[in-house]
């Protein structure tokens, strides 16, 4: 799965958790900018994509993340450990 | 050694700063850590060397742990023992210090345990230090720690702003900035802007928060029957002390951290302009909340909504707003870590309730976010949206007062004396301002007025010598209200200098409040330093230091 298609998915993981049908979702967007994106969204994000791509996220990772380009990133990279 | 002291300023702070910047340049950044580890040492020393041994301890202990932790070759597991042994190793230090005398004295006092252990003093800063690296552990354990020098280690424990009491530092924003060479040279700008938010913070302590401690102390030092007007204005004042006092406190260490090339986080951001309670805590003591929801709220948020996924159960806002769902995600998550937060400040049942309440403050806030989501914020300004937010932050500044209350007093029994006297069940209090046979002209409303006096004429005598100043500091209360409701604060106005590590966007200042190195600003700050100067060494602490 390349970058486009998993940030496609991740914006509409993001979309349905924030209950906002109408984000818009860009590899530089923060929870900073985006109401409604809190302590208790961001969690509900991380379970909805590690049960979506099959992974586990460490706490600790989560916090390093900088914005949604990032997470996509992390993402990717599991993904490619799962298979390998 | 404290910041506000002759010692610490004219001597320890210059040594130290030209000292570091010429070995730097001369013998090459190891020396220039090296001094600032001794530097560090000398700085907590001052207070009571013995405890040096016991920060050494520490340290050694820790590090050598996370050697074990972080071991290179991934063919040998971490023993998950080790970890749990480390962290508890750190926790029994805390206990040992913090909670076990006091425990043993309230059984003592209740009968339960007959020999009197007595106390022990408390090592000032212990919980930021243990705190710091406890953290540290948790991210060896994750497989996140990437710098292993000890000689970054020990700095970014030990580098002395921090130190006693924050900002609580995360190793992954510090570390690499001690390796970086770059911060060991000299550079006038770091000078000019750690000097100015040094200052600003010294200001905060030595004039704002320190003119208003007596005042703040009065009703809580004896708070039954404390009148409606003497009860509020010492819950004000104190609220208002406690911001200005530990604020200002955070400011100088991020000041500090500049002059020597090292950028700490953000602590405080204007937390009483805060329009709710979540908004509130992103704003008061912000690394204090960043560490709990790294290290208890995530976990254990993360660990309930696993097993709901598991389960098969919904884990989206929607799910959040049945009771069942709203109680497993939202109020035990949050009461776990608000109950372990509210410990934190100390041993006894009054910071457990200081931490309830926010708890039940922050699940109320998420039940009404879930029930009317938050519609994005308008541009334009208003006289509708301007009333909202006046109105939310009227509310939320309330709530956070009624759980200082708590967070000050010296028991529950207290807090409720003086919560009781805010309602007015302990009389008016009103000094009054005429004649008390003029109110007799008043018929029924007069008389009201006259019981009302007289009824709290008897309890106020034990606040009659603070009658006459009650006017005097209910106007400075006032004042510092107007500061921490109504200016921008002064890393808005540093903002161009990003003088401390922040992840929000902070809004910029008018121009003429926009902070520029030219000769005013350094007349006004070398003004104010010497203005602060003759408030030296009058009071001996800083409010967080106890914790």
């Amino acid at each position: 799965m390349d970058d486009q298609a998993i940030l496609t998915q991740v914006s509409a993981i993001l979309r349905e958790v924030l209950d906002l049908p109408d984000l818009t979702v860009t590899p530089s967007t923060t929870a900073e900018n985006v109401e409604g994106w809190d302590s208790f969204a961001h969690i509900n994000l991380v379970v909805a994509i590690e049960t979506h791509f099959g992974i586990k996220i460490h706490t600790a990772e989560i916090e390093e993340l900088k914005n949604v380009g990032e997470l996509v990133q992390l993402v990717a990279e599991k993904l490619k450990h799962k298979k390998g | 050694m404290l910041f506000n002291s002759t010692v610490f300023l004219f001597w320890f702070l210059p040594i130290a700063c030209v000292s570091y910047y010429v070995l730097g340049h001369l013998a090459g950044s190891s020396s220039a850590k090296m001094l600032l580890c001794v530097a560090s040492f000398v700085f907590y020393g001052w207070w009571n060397p013995w405890f040096v041994l016991l920060l050494v301890g520490s340290i050694a202990f820790n590090y050598t742990l996370s050697l074990y932790l972080t071991g290179d070759d991934d063919a040998k597991p971490v023993e998950p023992w080790l970890f749990a042994a480390g962290i508890a190793a750190n926790l029994l230090l805390l206990i040992y210090y913090k909670y076990l005398f006091h425990v043993l004295e309230l059984l003592h006092a209740l009968g339960w345990v007959r020999v009197d252990y007595g106390s022990v003093i408390l090592p000032i800063g212990i919980s930021f230090f243990t705190f710091t690296q406890i953290g540290y552990l948790v991210d060896c354990r994750q497989g996140l720690v990437r710098e292993r020098n000890l000689l970054d280690y020990v700095l970014f424990v030990t580098f002395f702003p921090h130190l006693i009491a924050g900002p609580i530092l995360h190793h992954r924003e510090i570390m690499p900035q001690f390796a970086n060479e770059a911060t060991y040279r000299f550079r006038a700008e770091n000078l000019a802007v750690g000097l100015t938010l040094f200052c600003a913070g010294l200001i905060k302590k030595v004039l704002l928060a320190d003119s208003i401690a007596g005042w703040a102390e009065a009703g809580f030092v004896n708070p039954s029957g404390v009148p409606f007007i003497n009860a509020w204005s010492t819950v004000l004042a104190y609220s208002m002390q406690l911001y200005f006092d530990f604020s200002g406190y955070s400011d100088m260490a991020i000041g500090l951290g500049i002059m020597f090339g090292v950028k700490l986080p953000l602590n405080f951001n204007s937390p009483y302009k805060s329009t709710s309670i979540i908004d509130f805590w992103q704003r008061w003591h912000m690394t204090l909340t960043r560490y709990l929801t790294l290290l208890l709220y995530n976990p254990t948020a993360l660990w309930i909504a696993r097993i709901r996924q598991a389960r098969g159960y919904a884990v989206n806002r929607q799910a959040a707003s049945t009771p069942g769902g709203f109680a497993t995600m939202i109020v035990v998550p949050t009461a776990f870590t608000m109950f372990l937060a509210g410990i934190w400040h100390g041993a006894g049942f009054q910071f457990i309730v200081y931490g309830l309440l926010h708890a039940a403050y922050l699940s109320l806030n998420h039940a009404w976010r879930i029930i009317r989501p938050p519609s994005p914020a308008s541009e334009k300004f208003s006289r509708a949206t301007a009333i909202s937010i006046s109105w939310r932050m009227l509310l939320t500044y309330n709530a956070v007062l009624v759980a200082q209350v708590y967070f000050r007093a010296n028991s529950t029994a207290d807090a409720g004396s003086l919560l009781a006297g805010m309602i007015g069940l302990h009389g008016a209090g009103f000094p009054l301002p005429v004649p008390l046979g003029t109110l007799q002209v008043l018929g029924p409303v007069g008389n009201f007025l006259l019981d009302s006096h007289t009824a709290t004429v008897g309890l106020r005598s034990a606040y009659n010598d603070l009658t006459r100043p009650l006017f005097m500091n209910s106007l400075v209360t006032v004042g510092l209200g107007v500061i921490a409701f109504g200016t921008p604060n002064v890393y808005q106005m540093l903002n161009k200098w990003s003088p401390a590590l922040s992840k929000i966007k902070l809004q910029a200042t008018t121009r003429w409040l926009t902070w520029e190195p030219s000769w005013p600003s350094a007349i006004a700050v070398g003004m104010l330093l010497s203005i602060a100067t003759l408030f030296f060494d009058r009071t001996g602490r800083f409010l967080y230091f106890q914790f």
